[in-house]
């Protein structure tokens, strides 16, 4: 009997391990690292985005109706057909039509397609009755500061153009313009850039002449954004105390809902010896966008600081590589790549702006009129809050 | 795998009936230990990252009811703590997402005996768990404490540590578990009415963590070994 029931023990625990090493892990979408026809590039983008999009759980898109209903249409497609190739752009347009991440964009690699890409934000953006081309502010601003101001380049590492400018308005009035944000970058580059000239005018007048001055006006209208290391960079220098600017949070699994709980978004400590108690007025429009939005949001958090102009792009969803969190950009078999937010922020309000954009404090919105003028009225509006 | 179960249920019954006509014996005791979980998964999307085995703790208790003299039946009612972790790899180490889960526990196993006074068992069994509890933690990369370095065109990121208590979620978790189990130890008496005992045992889950549907495409199944020492108390 004893020997019987050891046969027996040994038998059953060796099935069921078995039965356990065989079980099957569901796996209905697959990623092809090389599609080599539309049905499995769609399965492959379809399942991409799946884990990679950090805003499945706010966003509208219905994406199992998205597989659904464009799937048969892919399997349709013909790979090496140019016409085909077209026709797919047309489809991932359609499919990304409402999505909310303000910086999603694909970018397509087969010569056929290569001119092409898929930016909804922009398309929403453009459907809009409020819709403006951006204004030029570097043609009319000038006028309004006083002789000696400084404006600089510099070309980043992405080769971008970059310029600022800073100035005083009425001799009271501190000014600072910049057009995306890579000032780190060209600080630290060994090249003399005409950018680092401008940065360090304005952080000194900041930080050894700020009694001077009535108020700062900070313009980042026309700001496209830039390197998150300038977010520390630019406020560390206007700062003491580390703002607290909301929470960032992260995927945490492969599924389309795991994601970290929310985790305070801080900046590191300032370098002036106080906090700024002189206004600062920032100025923002539709085309503030990624990084400069965030950082007209983490200034806001100040008593002395109000925002003038317009609703910000919404894009504030932050970028670094794939590899950080497993989640963000990605690229579908070499045919194509996109762009999406990393991380989600949301504001100490908790609210998610993304898609909404930032509203500022005091809404004004320039008409082209005025502005071919030689007038910008947020401008005006900023001198005169200070003043 | 369902008429497996089914033939194990059906034979622990045959067994029990048979038992009814011989001198069976109730046994109480208590367990302790500790549980090494795995979260059985495809790292699908973990880029750099190594799925961690994670030490956590078990506790229960003990009701043996005795079949003939070398079969026992056996249920041990109690609390594994089911953890895992993913761990990040090269320029990422120190980033970590932790998983603590709380289960109630009741597993069934059918015991073979074998030796004299100090006697080794074995046998399989099958077990349920409800998924009391949960809670992550970690340390993640703080994205906007990204630093440019002088030397350098990358950015540096700050670890920033969280951890909250899992909120359940019913569309994304499943908090019942099954699963199949195996145990073997060994019982040696201090008398006629105690025992002291040692066992090691494995339970395999066949129900996902996560509820698997288009959000979640990849199945989580838990596999949980378990080490206890146990005193038992016979009632006869």
């Amino acid at each position: 009997m004893v020997k019987k029931g050891m046969i027996f023990s040994v038998l059953v625990v060796f099935l069921l391990t078995l039965c356990c090493s065989c079980k099957k892990t569901t796996e209905r979408f697959s990623i092809h690292k090389d599609p080599q026809n539309f049905t499995e590039l769609f399965d492959s983008f379809w399942a991409e985005m799946n884990i990679n999009y950090v805003y499945w759980d706010i966003d509208k898109t219905n994406w199992d109706a998205i597989h659904d209903q464009y799937k048969p249409k892919f399997d349709e497609l013909d790979i090496h057909n140019s016409v085909d190739l077209k026709k797919s752009v047309s489809y991932f347009k359609e499919i990304s039509k409402e999505l909310i991440d303000g910086h999603y964009t694909i970018l397509f690699s087969p010569e056929a397609i290569s001119d092409f890409s898929v930016t909804p934000a922009i398309d929403r953006k453009r459907a809009e009755s409020s819709f403006h081309e951006p204004y030029l502010f570097s043609m009319v601003d000038p006028h309004y500061l006083d002789e000696g101001y400084t404006t600089g380049n510099y070309l980043t590492n992405s080769k971008i153009e970059i310029t600022a400018t800073t100035g005083t308005i009425n001799k009271n009035i501190l000014f600072f313009s910049c057009s995306g944000f890579e000032l780190k970058e060209a600080v630290l580059k060994d090249n003399s850039n005409t950018l680092k000239t401008v940065i360090s005018r304005f952080f000194d007048e900041v930080e050894n002449n700020i009694s001077k001055y009535r108020g700062i006006i900070i313009d980042l209208r026309n700001n496209q954004g830039g390197g998150l290391s300038d977010l520390n960079y630019f406020l560390s220098h206007l700062t003491h105390d580390p703002i607290n600017f909301g929470d960032t949070r992260y995927k945490a699994g492969n599924g389309r809902l795991q994601f970290t709980p929310w985790i305070s978004a801080q900046t590191i400590p300032g370098l002036l010896k106080s906090n700024l108690s002189t206004p600062l007025i920032v100025l923002v429009d539709n085309y503030t966008i990624s990084l400069a939005e965030v950082i007209a949001m983490a200034l806001r958090t100040q008593k002395n600081v109000k925002l003038v102009g317009e609703t910000t792009f919404g894009a504030t969803g932050p970028l670094t590589d794939n590899i950080v969190y497993n989640a963000g950009q990605f690229d579908v078999g070499g045919f194509c790549k996109v762009y999406t937010s990393s991380a989600t922020y949301r504001y100490i309000d908790k609210v998610i702006y993304e898609s909404k954009g930032f509203p500022p404090d005091i809404k004004l919105t320039i008409t082209p009129f005025d502005f071919n003028n030689g007038k910008d009225a947020q401008l005006e509006k900023a001198i005169n809050i200070i003043n | 795998m369902a008429n497996a179960l089914k033939g194990f249920l059906i034979l622990l019954i045959c067994l029990f009936i048979n038992s009814s006509t011989s001198n069976a014996q109730v046994s109480l005791g208590v367990e302790g230990g500790f549980s090494l979980n795995h979260l059985f998964t495809k790292m699908i999307g973990y880029n750099s990252t190594k799925n961690v085995t994670k030490l956590g703790a078990t506790t229960g208790l003990i009701i043996q009811y005795k079949l003939t003299d070398n079969t026992f039946i056996e249920t041990t009612p109690g609390f594994v703590s089911k953890k895992y972790s993913f761990a990040r790899t090269g320029l990422l180490k120190g980033a970590f997402l932790s998983f603590e889960n709380n289960y109630l526990q009741l597993p069934v196993t059918l015991n073979f005996v074998f030796g004299n006074k100090l006697k080794f068992f074995l046998g399989p069994g099958i077990y349920t768990a409800y998924w009391l509890s949960g809670s992550e933690y970690g340390n993640i990369p703080d994205i906007f404490s990204a630093s440019q370095q002088a030397d350098d065109t990358s950015d540096t990121l700050t670890l920033v540590y969280f951890k909250k208590s899992h909120r359940f979620d019913p569309t994304l978790d499943n908090r019942w578990e099954f699963g199949v189990s195996a145990s073997c130890g060994l019982r040696y008496p201090l008398n006629e009415k105690y025992k002291i005992g040692l066992s090691v045992k494995y339970y395999q889950a066949l129900t996902s963590r996560y509820k698997v549907n288009t959000a979640n495409t990849y199945t989580n199944y838990n596999g949980t070994g378990t080490a206890c020492l146990s005193l038992i108390y016979s009632l006869n």
